[in-house]
């Protein structure tokens, strides 16, 4: 927008105050968003790895068992055990694949690490943004100083004059 | 007189619509990044899809959700699928780049335009 912005770096000093304050207030906008996908994330780990300790313990169930089935939090059906080496994973938009509960959880096992890493990266990117925000109140800070010297200075000079 | 009191109205007029013009533009842009980002997210998306369906053996049994119903998909079908939206979703995407860009030039050029009849604004009022 401006000829400050250029270079993506903008020197904080050459700012109004009032524009250091918007910025400042975006970036806490952003790292707000960025904590909720922390949460997200976080989550989603979560469920990939409570999926792949399920499949574990079905892969150590045995073929042709009695199970009883939830169909609500209070209504169960009886029926038998399957397969319980052959596992459903549902890979993303809408395409499932059919594994052995090795695959499954070697599956579950890939998306943990993954996101882990997302997650990680995600870390450090609201750490800087924090960072930032604290560089932009300290300069915000040290202008609101400045302004009161100055206008301190000024009464003075009036008094004398 | 009559010109004097006619021209600073006639001014705010013309700025009350250029803003109005630069609001809708805005809001364009707006909708535009959603887009884009909905497609980005899919893309995504469809990248994980496509990797762990490369990671796949060729009997591998592939279903799609279609529906409620889980259908059984041939697993070279699906990758040629899989591509296809990725292929879609790349082209949409730099479709919408390409109107962003001009989006924002007009929204620059409405801003323009919007400052300068406020400049003249101030200075028909001030004679």
């Amino acid at each position: 927008m401006s000829s400050q912005q250029e270079g993506g770096r903008v020197d904080l000093m050459q700012l109004p105050p009032q524009q250091l304050q918007e910025i400042k207030q975006s970036l806490e906008a952003q790292i707000e968003q960025f904590t909720i996908n922390f949460n997200d994330l976080q989550m989603a780990i979560q469920g990939f790895h409570s999926s792949g300790l399920a499949i574990e313990d079905l892969s150590k169930q045995q073929e042709g068992k009695e199970v009883l089935v939830p169909l609500t939090a209070s209504l169960y059906v009886s029926g038998t055990m399957g397969d319980p080496d052959k596992v459903m994973v549902d890979i993303g938009t809408g395409y499932y694949v059919e594994k052995k509960a090795e695959g499954g959880i070697d599956y579950c096992k890939r998306k943990v690490t993954l996101l882990s890493e997302s997650l990680t990266s995600l870390a450090e990117i609201i750490k800087q943004k924090r960072q930032q925000v604290q560089t932009c109140q300290q300069v915000f800070e040290m202008k609101m100083k400045q302004f009161q010297q100055q206008e301190a200075q000024a009464q003075s000079a009036n008094q004398v004059g | 007189m009559a010109t004097l009191a006619i021209g600073p109205q006639t001014i705010k007029a013309q700025i009350e619509k250029e803003t109005e013009n630069f609001r809708q533009l805005q809001q364009e842009v707006s909708k535009n990044h959603t887009a884009r980002l909905r497609f980005t997210q899919q893309l995504q998306e469809s990248q994980m899809v496509k990797k762990e369906l490369d990671l796949l053996d060729d009997e591998a049994v592939v279903y799609k959700l279609v529906g409620p119903a889980l259908i059984r998909q041939d697993l070279v079908e699906a990758k040629a699928n899989v591509d296809k939206r990725m292929q879609f979703m790349k082209t949409e995407s730099e479709r919408l780049d390409t109107s962003l860009k001009s989006l924002e030039n007009k929204q620059n050029q409405a801003q323009e335009e919007v400052i300068a009849l406020q400049k003249k604004l101030q200075k028909v009022t001030q004679k």
